[in-house]
């Protein structure tokens, strides 16, 4: 059974393949090479670790393994459309039992750039804590187990997250919650590192790697990610009844986590996704109060109806937290510089090159774009209500940004130079978002039913992962001579009034650019877009 | 003039050819019914009639305004209602039909007036606020089909509009329907329901193999025959083909 699994994920990636096309497959062999790379490289770090002391090399193993399972659990909730294992509803119907499905399953999880990238990582892990004799079966055991455990959590996430409950509106919590959860720790981690940063340096003592690694050893190892490396140190230092134990709790709770998964996927394949109890709006028109100003008209209509998913599905209502953190990590990061200099306004400017990069902007409707094209809604009229509603729905978060930055380092003086390269930096997301909107579109998994996270070809979310990364480089080599020019100038200069309406002028002649070749290959009725996002 | 007519339609995915060279005419205020096995090509030729899907070669004109030479035109008189009811089902009820009312650029007062009577009709009213999401398939239907007629088009064009609808539901569709085409408005509706084509379709035509093989009033095409009897002995095929497949029904190894 776990060759045919194995052998059905193999089909299923060429068929990914297939679908998602040439991009695709150039997305997933620059992945497939990076992840090769990265691994390699994280995995020569790990080989040096015999150099040091045991103790130490078990304590980076442990912030490894930890991270390593934590991007497993929260990987493919924070990368949508990014999970492409098998779909466990696809077996519903099988008489097959756990024993029979879930090493094959397992198999099937580990086929892909992750499992490439986990193998190298832990086979660096496994050389760099080992040494001769027994230690290096309990390094191999460790490392065996902890693949197994980085498999089994991500499994019982993505299925819990998408069968949270058999009532809808729990599953719209539960795929809220997960990637709220994810940016929580993320920013818990953006914290700590901070603060050892900040501490070390008031201490004047050079103690950036020591202060994580006591942290590591006090806390990391004592995860459940931690426990197989205790056991290496153990067998080490030739205490094996202590290595016997913590392999076997690495393996009592990859045993559990197992379990948990079994039970999500029966829950998956015996329980329907019902409304439970419907969601009354009450009498409501479709464009809100607070934009009550939107043209009563397919701009205000499309513009009204974003607006309004941008909060009511839960995966948008999440990648909209996600700018909100990206607006508040530099204010996190940066407070002490801003404190000083009303320049640091420009760090603005990250926040917003991301907040037009939506590289995707048709891909949450998919094939329901039919409704517009049925209308007779033109390609442009999608683009420019779109742009309106992200305009509407998160450009605030920049402007509150910048305003935040102006305020902490109490002075003004930088905010009309930053809005004029904000200004710049959003025109051009804008651009390039069009452009890859309507050229390399795909639709992402109804939220709805299924696995939320699938995605619909192979390499699809990667291909436009590194075109929006492009477009962002692009983007900000665009900006940047804005940035340079007026940190040359005295912050009082009539002229920096001057370089932040050209920002404006870049922002706007570029978003009529991006529109102009988003739309030049089509005809203007949609079809082929549609068509598009259909086929994908 | 034609409601309806499709000349040449053509169109092809990869080698398969899905549609090839169709030729249909639609009276105005006619009930047309299109039948046709599986993957005969009826849910295509829907789409490329109805400016969802660019044909290959070939033209369609509504109400004599071509499809896809002058779209926002055409598309104005033309009311579609889809197989796979996929909307925008996270808005509520009365949310969708102000959305494809505002799509059309209708006044917001005449939006608002319609609707009412829609949901009122259909039997929604007392769902307006619900989510789409939250309804069951008959209700999505009524909601796609309330959708449809909002803007008084002159052409519905109808995929499987009773395919998994409960007998109730189906029974307001099909009254709508009926008041719809004797107000001169025309029906063009895909299924495979082949009582239901007969009993409402005063038009049948017969699609296989991306082609029509048969079309006419329906009482001049069926000659006193069952609707059934005449598509088997069109499209070739025979209701005893079954006849292998004796393991059927054994105990399983």
């Amino acid at each position: 059974m776990a060759r045919h699994l194995a052998a059905l994920k193999f089909a299923l990636l060429r068929g990914g393949l297939r679908r998602g096309g040439r991009g695709s497959v150039i997305a997933l062999v620059i992945t497939l090479i990076g992840a090769v790379f990265g691994g390699g490289a994280l995995a020569l770090s790990l080989l040096s670790m015999r150099t040091i002391l045991p103790s130490t090399a078990c304590d980076i193993a442990a912030v490894v393994f930890a991270l390593l399972a934590a991007g497993w659990a929260f990987g493919p909730v924070l990368a949508l459309a990014s999970d492409s294992t098998i779909d466990i509803d696809r077996l519903a119907l099988f008489p097959l039992t756990a024993r029979q499905l879930m090493p094959g399953l397992l198999l099937s999880a580990v086929i892909g750039v992750g499992g490439v990238f986990s193998i190298i990582v832990l086979l660096g892990a496994f050389l760099g804590m080992s040494a001769t004799g027994p230690s290096a079966v309990v390094a191999l055991v460790a490392v065996v187990l902890e693949l197994v455990l980085c498999l089994s959590l991500s499994r019982w996430v993505s299925t819990s997250l998408s069968v949270a409950a058999s009532k809808r509106r729990w599953r719209d919590v539960a795929l809220f919650a997960g990637p709220v959860l994810a940016l929580a720790i993320n920013l818990g981690v953006q914290a700590a590192n901070r603060a050892v940063f900040v501490n070390d340096r008031a201490n004047h003592q050079l103690r950036t790697h020591s202060r994580p690694l006591a942290i590591a050893r006090h806390v990391v190892r004592w995860l459940p990610t931690g426990w197989s490396t205790v056991a290496v140190h153990a067998a080490r230092t030739g205490n094996y009844a202590l290595a016997f134990l913590g392999l076997f709790a690495t393996a009592t709770f990859a045993l559990g986590l197992t379990a948990l998964w079994w039970r999500a996927i029966q829950r998956a394949t015996t329980t329907t996704v019902s409304p439970g109890a419907p969601h009354r709006g009450g009498r409501s028109a479709l464009i809100p109060r607070f934009v009550g100003w939107l043209p009563h008209n397919a701009l205000g209509a499309i513009a009204a109806k974003e607006l309004r998913y941008t909060w009511r599905e839960p995966r948008r209502r999440a990648a909209l937290l996600g700018l909100l953190f990206a607006g508040v990590l530099p204010l996190l990061v940066f407070r002490s510089l801003a404190a000083s200099n009303p320049r640091t306004c420009f760090i603005a400017v990250w926040p917003a090159l991301n907040i037009g990069m939506n590289a995707n902007a048709f891909g949450f409707d998919g094939d329901r774009l039919w409704v517009d094209v049925a209308a007779g809604v033109s390609v442009a009229d999608e683009l420019r209500a779109r742009t309106l509603a992200r305009v509407i729905g998160a450009v605030p978060v920049v402007l509150v940004l910048v305003a935040a930055l102006a305020a902490l380092a109490r002075s003004a003086a930088g905010v009309v130079p930053a809005l004029g390269a904000v200004a710049a930096a959003v025109g051009m997301g804008f651009a390039f978002a069009a452009i890859l909107s309507v050229r390399t579109p795909f639709p992402m998994a109804d939220a709805a039913r299924g696995n939320a996270f699938g995605g619909a070809g192979t390499g699809q979310n990667a291909s436009a992962g590194f075109a929006a990364l492009g477009a962002v480089v692009v983007s900000g080599l665009v900006v940047a001579p804005l940035i340079l020019v007026s940190t040359k100038l005295p912050l009082t200069s009539p002229l920096q009034t001057v370089l932040a309406a050209i920002g404006v002028g870049i922002g706007v002649v570029a978003w009529r650019i991006g529109l102009a070749v988003a739309t030049s290959r089509d005809r203007a009725d949609g079809a082929e877009l549609l068509a598009r996002l259909t086929r994908a | 003039m034609e409601a309806v007519a499709l000349r040449g339609l053509t169109k092809s995915y990869g080698d398969k050819r899905a549609v090839n060279g169709l030729d249909l005419d639609v009276p105005v205020g006619s009930f047309f019914g299109l039948v046709g096995p599986n993957g005969a090509g009826k849910s295509t030729t829907l789409r490329m009639a109805t400016g969802l899907l660019r044909p290959d070669a070939g033209t369609a004109t509504v109400c004599g305004l071509d499809v896809w030479a002058d779209p926002i035109a055409a598309k104005a008189q033309v009311g579609v209602l889809t197989e796979d009811l996929r909307l925008f089902d996270r808005l509520s009820a009365e949310e969708l039909l102000s959305y494809n009312g505002l799509l059309r650029s209708m006044p917001r007062d005449v939006i608002k007036q319609r609707s009412g009577e829609l949901l009122e009709v259909l039997g929604l009213d007392d769902d307006r606020g619900t989510f789409v999401i939250d309804f069951s398939q008959g209700m999505r239907k009524k909601i796609a089909l309330a959708c449809a007629l909002l803007h008084a088009p002159k052409v519905l064009f109808l995929d499987e509009p009773f395919e998994s609808v409960d007998p109730i539901s189906s029974r307001t569709i099909r009254t709508v329907l009926e008041q719809y085409t004797e107000a001169g408005g025309t029906v063009v509706f895909s299924s495979h329901v082949m009582e239901t084509v007969e009993r409402l379709c005063d038009h049948i035509g017969i699609i296989h193999a991306g082609r029509l093989v048969a079309e006419g009033a329906t009482a001049k095409l069926l000659k006193g025959q069952r609707l059934e009897d005449v598509f088997f002995r069109v499209v070739g095929a025979s209701p005893d083909d079954d006849a292998s497949l004796s393991w059927l029904g054994t105990s399983p190894r």
